[in-house]
């Protein structure tokens, strides 16, 4: 009410600073009406204009406050997420500890976090034969032949050849790419091979019929050429149609394959292998090879193993002919031991250090006392 | 004076063959968006026939050969597959039989063909040995095609000067 008392007081100073007078009807009503209206108008439109010039400060503070409003929600709700973010974190931190003390009780060999590098590609190095990037690291940073290259979504390639700044890295597209999968809940077990088209196609399967649309494809570690279990991307089923099928490859193996069953396995790379740009170059786990000390081992590992998986009541393995005995020497005669219900498991070795060879060849089996069940 | 012609030669020889070891870092640079490298047209095989047009020469053969080595060091291909493509579409373009000499446009066109097929040819068989399987041809063809296409814009940059053409 008082705003519009002050809006017709300011019309009306306006008015009186014009000098415009209203003009009775007459001969020149009309004219003089026109005028009045045209006048009003006028004033009326500066009355607005000065309104708003007058509430503007008054918008600024209800739009700084409507902004601090916000951002007081929005910070309360990071905060919300920052908790749970937290949590989560230490609950993780529990599993990471919980599983190393699993695989120290299996006697399982580490496998090395994998760390890397970050490269960027800076180039092309392709043909029509060959499916290549340049990335920008080399030997210089420590940068091998054989190193993964990954970015956010998932395998781009591989490194195929180093120089001091620079290095070659061979896409999942080349026809010279060749990388061991396995799906990621089928765990079926083929080699990846570019073929220079947009989905590389998948050879000598394990066992085709139980692997299954989209499912994810994973790199299976086999051979020791990757890391385990990096997402290379999805399956995907192309039907062959009668003639493509005679067409496959034509290695023996490979035809083979696609003779028997008329599918093709393919994998869309989960990373967008021409829009890659920054990638993590992983370095390979090294599989020393397989010495005379470790043949031992393995054997003694597995004997080991059947002691442990025999059901409670069972003959022991010393009573089976031809067997020593592992607990004679233990107990003496006419002594008789307690029997336990379970085999007392004692780690020696809980985590068999990585530059052993032997320890990362085979799973160093725990020492188990054995001799105490009977 | 024929010293002078010699040299003209030679200086129009090397700048052809700068020419084309640019046009072969090129295919280094990030360009997938506009053209992926697999299509590009062979700058080797115009210079190939570029140079048949002027009458053997080891030298143009040898150095075809490396630019044939330069191009496997930098596409990733298999190693040998370019120098003896590239050595054999020469060699094919030279080939012309000799009655065709006067009608230089039909003569052209002969050696320019014969040149692709035997590079064609040599490419998929190396190729197929060096990776043990049969490659995709695909990228190939459009790369032979792209070139055969350009040849009569891109040819005349390696033509001998005129006066000493054989066709």
């Amino acid at each position: 009410m008082l705003f519009v008392l002050a809006l017709l007081a300011v019309a009306g100073a306006l008015v009186a600073a014009r000098g415009g007078r209203l003009t009775p009807g007459g001969p020149g009503a009309s004219v003089a009406g026109n005028d009045v209206a045209q006048q009003f108008s006028n004033v009326v439109d500066d009355a607005v204009a000065l309104s708003a010039r007058a509430t503007q400060p008054v918008d600024k503070f209800a739009a700084t406050a409507r902004d601090s409003i916000k951002a007081a929600q929005a910070l309360k709700q990071m905060e919300g997420e920052n908790t749970q973010l937290r949590l989560q974190i230490l609950e993780l931190n529990a599993r990471v500890e919980r599983l190393a003390r699993y695989e120290a009780l299996l006697g399982l060999p580490p496998e090395l976090l994998a760390t890397g590098m970050t490269a960027r590609l800076i180039g092309e190095a392709s043909g029509p034969f060959s499916a290549a990037r340049i990335a920008n690291a080399g030997s210089e940073v420590g940068v091998k032949n054989g190193f993964a290259a990954i970015n956010e979504y998932g395998l781009v390639g591989w490194v195929s050849s180093v120089g001091k700044r620079s290095s070659r890295v061979l896409l999942l597209t080349d026809p010279n790419s060749r990388i061991p999968v396995m799906g990621e809940t089928s765990r079926v077990r083929a080699i990846m091979v570019g073929d220079r088209s947009e989905q590389p196609e998948m050879l000598y399967m394990s066992d085709a019929t139980r692997l299954r649309p989209g499912e994810r494809i994973m790199t299976s570690g086999d051979g020791g050429l990757f890391p385990r279990g990096i997402l290379v991307g999805y399956a995907v089923r192309e039907k062959l149609s009668p003639i493509t099928v005679g067409g496959g490859p034509k290695n023996t193996e490979g035809a083979v394959a696609v003779a028997l069953s008329p599918v093709r396995w393919r994998v869309r790379p989960a990373a967008d292998l021409k829009a890659a740009d920054f990638v993590r170059l992983l370095p390979n786990g090294e599989i020393a090879p397989l010495e005379a000390g470790a043949e031992t081992a393995l054997q003694d590992a597995a004997a080991r193993n059947r002691v442990l998986s025999r059901p409670l009541g069972a003959p022991s393995l010393a009573t089976a002919p031809g067997a020593p005995p592992p607990g004679a020497a233990a107990a003496p005669a006419g002594q008789r031991v307690k029997p336990k219900l379970k085999p007392t498991i004692a780690v020696t070795s809980p985590t068999p250090a990585p530059t052993n060879p032997a320890a990362r060849t085979t799973p160093a089996a725990p020492a188990v006392s054995d001799g105490a069940v009977e | 004076m024929s010293f002078g012609k010699a040299s003209d030669d030679s200086t129009r020889f090397y700048l052809s063959v700068g020419m084309v070891v640019i046009y072969l870092f090129a295919q280094l640079s990030p360009l997938a968006h506009l053209l992926d490298p697999g299509y590009w047209p062979l700058g080797p095989l115009w210079a190939a026939y570029g140079w048949s047009r002027g009458g053997p020469s080891v030298r143009s053969a040898l150095v075809l050969f490396v630019l044939g080595l330069l191009q496997d060091t930098i596409s990733g291909g298999p190693l040998g597959l370019w120098p003896f493509a590239y050595v054999g579409a020469y060699a094919a373009a030279l080939a012309v039989p000799a009655g065709l000499s006067e009608n230089a446009a039909l003569a052209r066109v002969i050696a320019g063909a014969l040149g692709l097929a035997a590079c064609a040819s040599l490419a998929i068989i190396t190729a197929g040995f060096s990776l043990g399987t049969m490659p995709p041809l695909g990228p190939f063809m459009v790369s032979l095609a792209l070139t055969a296409l350009l040849t009569p814009f891109a040819g005349f940059l390696f033509s001998p000067p005129k006066g000493r053409d054989m066709y």
